[in-house]
């Protein structure tokens, strides 16, 4: 098994505000988090929570929410302490971590979860908040804002389900359900399946120009097609996450695409 | 037969050559990103005189390329040649080239097959480019050649290693190569001359002719190449080759 992650910067942005941390001992994990845009320092706000989150799971069990909810609150007692705004800690909070057979992924905001089989299927979850205000982990401890949140926005969430069944295949939408938790759960058999993912919602930030007319035009590109591109892992020893982004990152490039948005990515290779 | 490698090499043959190479599994390596450093060293019965320099040059390139920030991203195959070409390690990290191993690795005899050791050394390193590519890894490399005479027993021509040198740029394989023909001990004006003309015809990228070989001057000569190295590794990733240091 091996635990790797990276992140980069979008195009429209002049801070990095995705983090992202792999370990591998005492078991592999791995920890994603997505600072809002709009929100001051949310930068620090990922960082923070990235790691609590490190704290609470290295000795988690598969009370994933607990984990979630813990590390939100100690990130939120370490930005006071450093003197950040409230809305510092406004960020996603996504995590993998293995205990025995059992491989347990939580989503807390939007974000993208994936997982392949070791028969090839690869089940992808999209995770958004069509009001646009995703539900932070933190708000559990702010309720003057949660409350504020509730009165004036839909907060329910969207998860999205892609699959691809072989490598031979592209990516399909397979269905669409909502749901009002604030931390989505899932808990695999960790040896029915070769890598789990965490992604940031930079994956629907992917674009690409089209010369026009009156100059270039901008398209988004459909996660599905961005999905067919990425999900290609080659190997899945040392930085085997790193190597495909910055492959993929060069695809792009001779592709024309951009993405606006920052993109983190964090995987676990659990075996063949 | 390598004598310098370990088990963990995979042997690799090349088509259409005699001599293929043997380098690192690519399960073995754990970085993104490799330059791909090879040494050819002429050992052919005129290096006699200072193949006892150009072992303590080789070790110093090691031992500088260890310390180098770039060692994990590196990847040294060693080369010797007079008539035939030997390979005395195939692309190796950092971490398995014991310097004491250097000692005593050249034996000098016999005529020049330079050109055949300039080829399979192009070739070999387009070859595990390729491989390192399709692993997803980025890969870019710098060959150095040291000769202190004129070709006279290869089985191919001069345009070969030109034909070499355009597939490895050619294939995208590779970010970028750099290539640097050393002339060493080169006080005759033919030999100055035709080494002057092969880097033209075979287009290296630079020719650095060294008027002796004694310890002092291979000593540089070592500095030349560990750092060429390290600048080749630090502008991987820019999409172009480092400049050519001056010796």
């Amino acid at each position: 098994m091996n635990a790797d992650s990276i992140f980069f910067i979008g195009s429209l942005h002049s801070i990095c505000q995705d983090y992202v941390l792999s370990k591998n001992d005492p078991q592999p994990f791995v920890i994603l988090s997505d600072g809002c845009s709009s929100s001051t320092h949310a930068d620090f706000g990922s960082r923070l929570i990235v790691k609590a989150a490190d704290r609470f799971l290295r000795t988690a069990d598969n009370d994933v929410r607990s984990v979630h909810r813990e590390s939100a609150r100690l990130a939120l007692q370490w930005s006071k302490q450093i003197g950040l705004e409230v809305e510092a800690v406004d960020a996603t909070l996504l995590t993998a971590h293995l205990l025995d057979d059992v491989l347990t992924v939580g989503c807390s905001g939007d974000g993208v979860v994936a997982w392949e089989s070791v028969d090839g299927t690869v089940d992808v979850h999209a995770i958004s908040f069509p009001s646009n205000y995703p539900l932070y982990p933190t708000y559990q401890f702010q309720c003057d804002r949660f409350d504020e949140l509730l009165a004036h926005h839909q907060i329910e969430a969207e998860v999205k389900h892609y699959r691809r069944t072989s490598q031979d295949t592209q990516f399909q939408f397979i269905d669409s359900t909502t749901s009002d938790s604030l931390t989505h759960v899932w808990q695999l058999k960790s040896s029915d399946y070769r890598y789990v993912a965490l992604l940031s919602d930079g994956l629907n930030s992917f674009v690409r120009s089209r010369s026009a007319s009156n100059g270039n035009r901008v398209e988004p590109i459909l996660i599905e097609e961005v999905l067919d591109n990425l999900w290609a892992f080659k190997n899945s020893h040392g930085a085997f996450v790193a190597r495909r982004m910055t492959r993929f990152k060069k695809d792009c490039e001779s592709l024309g695409w951009h993405h606006a948005d920052d993109l983190a990515i964090a995987a676990i290779h659990l075996g063949e | 037969m390598p004598i310098l490698n370990d088990v963990q090499l995979d042997q690799i043959n090349l088509p259409n050559s005699h001599y293929g190479y043997s380098a690192t599994r690519l399960e073995d390596l754990g970085a993104t990103e490799y330059t791909l450093a090879t040494i050819v060293a002429d050992v052919s019965g005129s290096t006699a005189a200072f193949t006892f320099d150009m072992e303590s040059a080789i070790s110093r390139i090691v031992q500088a390329c260890k310390l180098s920030p770039r060692a994990d991203n590196l990847l040294l195959r060693l080369l010797a040649f007079d008539d035939s070409l030997s390979e005395l390690h195939g692309f190796k990290l950092l971490e398995n080239c014991h310097l004491s191993d250097y000692g005593g690795s050249l034996k000098s005899g016999g005529s020049t097959a330079l050109y055949d050791a300039t080829e399979n050394a192009v070739a070999s390193t387009t070859n595990y480019a390729r491989r390192l590519v399709a692993g997803d890894f980025s890969a870019n490399a710098i060959v150095f050649v040291i000769t202190d005479g004129m070709d006279n027993a290869s089985r191919i021509a001069a345009k070969q290693v030109k034909t070499a040198f355009s597939k490895a740029i050619s294939s995208e394989a590779l970010e970028s190569i750099v290539s640097v023909l050393i002339g060493v001990n080169v006080s005759d004006q033919n030999v100055s001359r035709y080494l002057k003309s092969f880097q033209i015809d075979a287009s290296f990228t630079q020719y650095v002719e060294l008027d002796n070989a004694d310890p002092k001057t291979l000593a540089r000569l070592a500095e030349f190449v560990s750092q060429s190295i390290s600048a080749q590794s630090q502008a991987l990733g820019t999409g172009g080759g480092s400049r050519p240091l001056v010796f």
